[in-house]
């Protein structure tokens, strides 16, 4: 029982983390119907650029949280305004290889500019731990789900008490009648791109003092965005934190009860569970398609 | 029409003058020894492939390794070469890909032609090149990483100890540790890859013929972010006392995410581990109580022990761009170095024989039964099963930011069995 | 009518294309369907054709002179990268077949890659067949477990089928890991030399397999075969109910078109080729392991489809040519002029993934029918400008 508790607040720990991403994941998707192959890369960006500051060189973590945020939201602005504005009225599946494209070229970047060896965890997160009735609960855990409440706290107020939130909300309800209330889509998009990128690059932030190393490898969290996303109901934000959470305790609860190498396929066999009993995720509406 | 003709025309052309642009080949006779330019011996140089992946997947231990061939090729030269010629190192990229690495391959041994090659890498590389390099006759030194059919075929001659080996004297130290080998109740930590469970069979078998108890084994993901089952676990065990010894197959990266997580539930045992974990940065950057009961085996010496050969690499590699591996303190350098050590001496055998081919560096390595490296390996003797020269190894701690060796690699030459 | 890139149709069949050509006595509707259905197109298809074969006998000739290069050119290594390239071509035909004709974009080549690799060493190494008899069969096993991927690919679209397919893809390895440890070992499973059955005719019979002109010949009929088989089902009526669905599925149900079918079929088609290709390049390779399935792979094809043109089967074939061959000779090239630059000596590889993810959005972005896009074009232009009419 024990080990189940411990499993259950690691998992809810990760789970937070991936919830945070798949929520910025599901912003651009709900906003432009684009499914961001290159999420993941800019996580591993935050990542990296938090480890090259904060533990090379000594900067300060507000520096540092300022630094992430102004980056990440510049790489967000380019992929809007340099392809994606220009890839209005195409097919669908070519933007998200065009996402993918976008992956590659930014993981080869991070690559070049920071080189190929991985790099030491960053010491943000205590590293103490309390005992609650035999359960051993790490305060980094706490520190990082307390965190990521904090950041959809945030994030509904933007979304609900906003001007900028409730334009994004109408482009994502329906772009046509949002137009013809005059509200600009190119804004919300850009919006969309850049709240997306900041809240990857947070996380990987994050992610960079609760995971112990910094490597190539992080590109990999992102895949588990996508089941955490589907599992959510795609275009659902409540969705997004909920399938986030479930994935990271299926992830800590596979390695624990099955062993380390069904990690990874842990969250997709949940995402197939769920959705042959329902298709549109958790939260998800059914689509009319229209003709 | 007209335009189509002109341009069959140019491309015809072009052709004829690609064919006759080929270079001739100078087969003369230098300081003694005949030029042999179609197996990579000219009138200046001798020519050596590297492949393996310098970025990408391993490029941690194998970018050192690289380098650390490199430099020696420049010390050799700078030293007078071998029979008048300097030594050149064509070295290709393959970043742990297949594909590239086959390209690679061929590109080496049929158009640079090179004697022979120095250091290849990643079983899922060398796996498919074997029959080709049995069908090319093209010696191969110093692979990444010694694999069970590197050992059958005769043409790899192997510095690295294999995971056997390695398992021997892990045992060994940590018997040491604890005061007799059936003391130990060990477990392994693997990364979840074919190699992995072979470390943890090794340890099994090898701890349990050596009267200690084997626990279990456990599973890591390559791509895991946390090891947090897994500490977990081992604080249950811990509890029962069931456990007192981790053995664990992995690199720096996956080390430190299990110490991370031990560390985060209070979980405090010490832990000894293949050569791959054996960097700098897993002793500094984890956590102290955990590194304070840190080892790792090799078979090759970190720059900051020292031995009499380490003198000779430091002062030639200061003020050079190969001096921040001394800095890294990367024991991976110093395998790629001994490694150029083992071709020299094999390239000045088959001169002294009279014999500068790929068949006679073949004659010359097995020669080689004696190889003092100055301390910066064990004695390199390929007439040990499978050509396993670098079949020696020893225990590392860390303590005051330097490597420290238990002992010398005679001292635990008694602990390896030998058995493949 | 929307348009569809075949380039195997001559200008003068598409109304308004073209520079303002006469055209010949055979417009009405029936005669020109009639022409489109033709195989060859001319004269000027023929001399294509002709070149293409041309190059294709030189080719193994060509690279296995023993001459030394001048300039330093990769020689012998191109041969390897060209017999490398056959083999990614019919992958990265298969996924074109989904991509390009029913737009779905599905992760799951390498799972079927690793489904051949376990055929080739169930049948291959432990049972002793030929790779011959092997490869058909992949064919239809790939084909079969297409299908039962390709129903409840039936309810999930788009991003759903493509992240299904990821998760099918994890599942994959391990199970390849798992049948690897089961029945071989850890250093991968071994496959034997490839070799032909003894009953063919004079020295074919019981031929073995290894040099690259072996392997070139043989690749040359099995992958050349193969996409030529895929062309002329894409020709036929189900080709265009490929691209109905594509389009506009709910439309084509109304007009008689199964989507559902069309769907599974193009599932079957493609996973029928991923296999066969896993089964060859398991052969080539002589040696899998359950890390040789890499999603990286997988990215590639897809890069190699979007690169050299999707929805034309010559689109996939120059892609896969030119993402093997041109990381070659630009390290060739780097090499030879920029010897000098540590920056780009230690960063090849990531300056190769870079040039290539540019390459993806620049193509999408500009030019979606990619380099064969660019060919066609060219073609048209320089063609037209003899005066002849079209036939």
């Amino acid at each position: 029982m024990t080990q189940f508790i411990q499993l259950l607040v690691a998992g809810l720990a990760l789970g937070s983390l991936y919830a945070v991403v798949a929520f910025g994941f599901v912003t651009v998707f709900k906003a432009t119907s684009v499914l961001n192959f290159a999420h993941g890369t800019m996580f591993m960006l935050g990542a990296y650029l938090t480890a090259s500051m904060i533990a090379e060189r000594d900067i300060p973590l507000v520096v540092t949280v300022l630094v992430v945020v102004l980056i990440s939201a510049a790489i967000g602005a380019v992929i809007h305004l340099g392809i994606m504005r220009g890839m209005v009225g195409q097919a669908l599946f070519t933007v998200v290889l065009a996402t993918i494209g976008i992956e590659i070229v930014l993981k080869a970047l991070i690559q070049i500019f920071f080189g190929a060896e991985e790099r030491g965890r960053v010491d943000m997160l205590p590293r103490s731990s309390s005992q609650v009735g035999g359960v051993v609960i790490a305060h980094a855990d706490l520190v990082l789900i307390g965190c990521s409440v904090l950041m959809v706290i945030g994030l509904v107020v933007l979304f609900q008490r906003t001007t900028l939130g409730f334009k994004m909300r109408a482009v994502a309800d329906n772009l046509e009648a949002a137009k013809v209330v005059g509200i600009n889509p190119q804004v919300v998009f850009m919006a969309s791109w850049i709240l997306a990128a900041v809240l990857a690059g947070i996380g990987g932030l994050l992610f960079s003092s609760y995971g112990s190393v910094v490597s190539l490898d992080l590109a990999g969290i992102g895949l588990r965005v996508f089941p955490a996303a589907l599992i959510g109901g795609l275009a659902s934000f409540p969705g997004a934190i909920v399938g986030g959470v479930i994935v990271g305790v299926a992830e800590q609860f596979a390695g624990g009860y099955l062993g380390g190498e069904w990690r990874d396929v842990a969250p997709y066999a949940v995402m197939f569970v769920v959705l042959l009993v329902r298709p549109q995720g958790i939260f998800g509406k059914k689509e009319a398609q229209r003709v | 029409m007209k335009k189509r003709t002109s341009r069959l025309a140019v491309l015809t052309a072009t052709l004829v003058l690609a064919a006759t642009g080929c270079a001739t080949e100078d087969s003369a006779t230098v300081d003694g020894v005949k030029s042999n330019p179609s197996e990579g011996v000219t009138d200046d140089t001798i020519k050596f492939g590297w492949m393996g992946a310098i970025t990408g997947l391993s490029a941690s231990t194998l970018e050192p390794k690289h380098a650390g061939t490199e430099a020696f090729f420049e010390y050799a030269n700078q030293n007078g070469g071998v029979a008048g010629r300097d030594l050149e190192l064509i070295s290709y990229d393959d970043a742990g890909v297949v594909d590239k690495g086959l390209t690679n391959y061929s590109r080496l041994v049929k158009d640079d032609r090179v004697l022979a090659i120095v250091g290849q890498s990643g079983s899922q590389i060398t796996e498919p090149l074997i029959p080709k390099v049995e069908q090319d006759k093209i010696p191969v030194i110093g692979p990444g990483a010694t694999t069970a059919s590197q050992l059958v075929t005769p043409y790899y001659w192997n510095n690295i100890p294999t995971y056997q080996d390695q398992a021997d004297v892990s045992i060994a130290y940590a018997g040491e540790q604890l005061g007799g080998v059936d003391k130990i109740k060990g477990v392994t930590v693997s990364l979840a890859v074919p190699s992995g469970v072979e470390w943890r069979e090794f340890v099994d078998q090898k701890l349990t013929v050596a009267g200690g108890t084997f626990v279990k084994g456990y599973d890591m993901s390559t791509t895991a972010t946390d090891a947090v089952p897994t500490a977990l676990d081992l604080q249950k065990l811990v509890k029962d006392d069931k456990v007192n010894y981790i053995f664990i197959h992995g690199n720096s990266q996956s080390a430190l995410t299990l110490f991370s997580s031990m560390s985060q539930y209070n979980v405090d045992l010490p832990v000894v581990g293949i050569y791959g974990v054996g960097s700098a940065a897993t002793f500094t950057d984890g956590p102290p109580e955990i590194t304070d009961d840190l080892a790792f085996v090799h078979g090759f010496t970190p720059p900051s022990v020292d031995e009499p050969g380490m003198k000779t690499v430091k002062d030639f590699v200061a003020g050079t761009k190969w001096e921040k591996y001394i800095k890294e303190d990367s024991v991976h350098f110093i395998n790629g170095w001994v490694d150029g050590m083992t071709t020299l001496e094999a390239t000045k055998r088959a001169v002294e024989s009279g014999d500068l081919s790929r068949e006679g560096l073949q004659k010359a390595l097995a020669t080689i039964t004696d190889l003092d490296t100055g301390g910066l390996s064990g004695t390199i003797d390929y007439s040990r099963y499978g050509h396993n020269g670098g079949a020696v190894a020893r225990p590392y701690t860390f303590a005051d930011g330097k490597f420290v060796a238990e002992g010398s690699y005679e001292d635990w030459e008694g602990a390896l069995k030998y058995e493949y | 009518m929307s348009d569809v890139v075949d380039s195997e149709r001559a200008p003068t069949t598409n109304a308004g294309k073209g520079g303002g050509r006469k055209r010949g006595p055979a417009t009405s509707p029936t005669a020109r369907y009639r022409r489109e259905l033709r195989l060859i197109h001319g004269w000027r298809e023929m001399l294509t054709y002709g070149v293409v074969i041309a190059c294709i006998i030189a080719v193994p000739y060509l690279f296995s002179m023993p001459l030394i290069p001048p300039a330093g050119l990769p020689w012998a290594a191109t041969f390897t990268a060209i017999n490398v390239a056959l083999i990614a071509a019919l992958a990265a035909f298969s996924f074109n077949l989904l991509l390009g004709y029913v737009h779905q974009i599905s992760m799951a080549h390498g799972a079927f890659l690793a489904l051949g690799g376990i055929i080739a060493a169930q049948l291959g190494t432990l049972g002793g067949w030929s790779i011959v008899y092997i490869l058909p069969l992949s064919a239809v096993v790939g084909a079969i477990v297409g299908v039962i991927v390709g129903v409840p690919a039936l309810r999930l679209r788009g991003l759903y089928l493509l992240v299904a397919t990821l998760g099918v893809h994890f599942f994959a390895v391990l199970l390849f890991k798992k049948y690897q440890l089961a029945k071989f070992g850890f250093g991968g499973v071994n496959y034997p030399v490839a070799s032909l059955p003894d009953w063919l005719p004079g020295p074919l019979g019981g031929a073995q397999i290894y040099t690259d002109k072996q392997w070139y010949w043989f690749l040359i009929v099995v992958v050349g075969g193969t996409i030529l088989f895929g062309k002329n089902v894409v020709r036929t009526r189900y080709g265009r109910a490929f691209l109905a669905v594509r389009d506009q599925d709910v439309v084509a149900a109304i007009t008689g078109v199964d989507p559902a079918r069309v769907k599974i079929l193009a599932f079957a088609l493609s996973s029928a080729m991923a296999t066969m290709c896993g089964v060859l390049g398991a052969y080539y390779y002589s040696n899998r392991a359950a890390e040789s399935f890499t999603l990286e792979a997988v990215l590639f094809f897809a890069i190699m489809v979007v690169v050299g043109g999707f929805a034309s089967v010559q689109g996939s074939v120059i892609g896969a040519f030119f993402v093997t061959l041109v990381p070659l000779y630009l390290d060739w090239f780097t090499r030879r002029f920029f010897a000098d630059s540590e920056v780009i000596s230690n960063n090849s590889s990531a300056i190769n993934a870079l040039l290539f993810g540019a390459l993806i959005v620049l193509v999408l972005r500009f030019q979606p029918k990619g380099l064969a896009g660019i060919w066609l074009a060219l073609r048209r232009r320089t063609l037209e400008r003899g005066l002849e009419r079209n036939d």
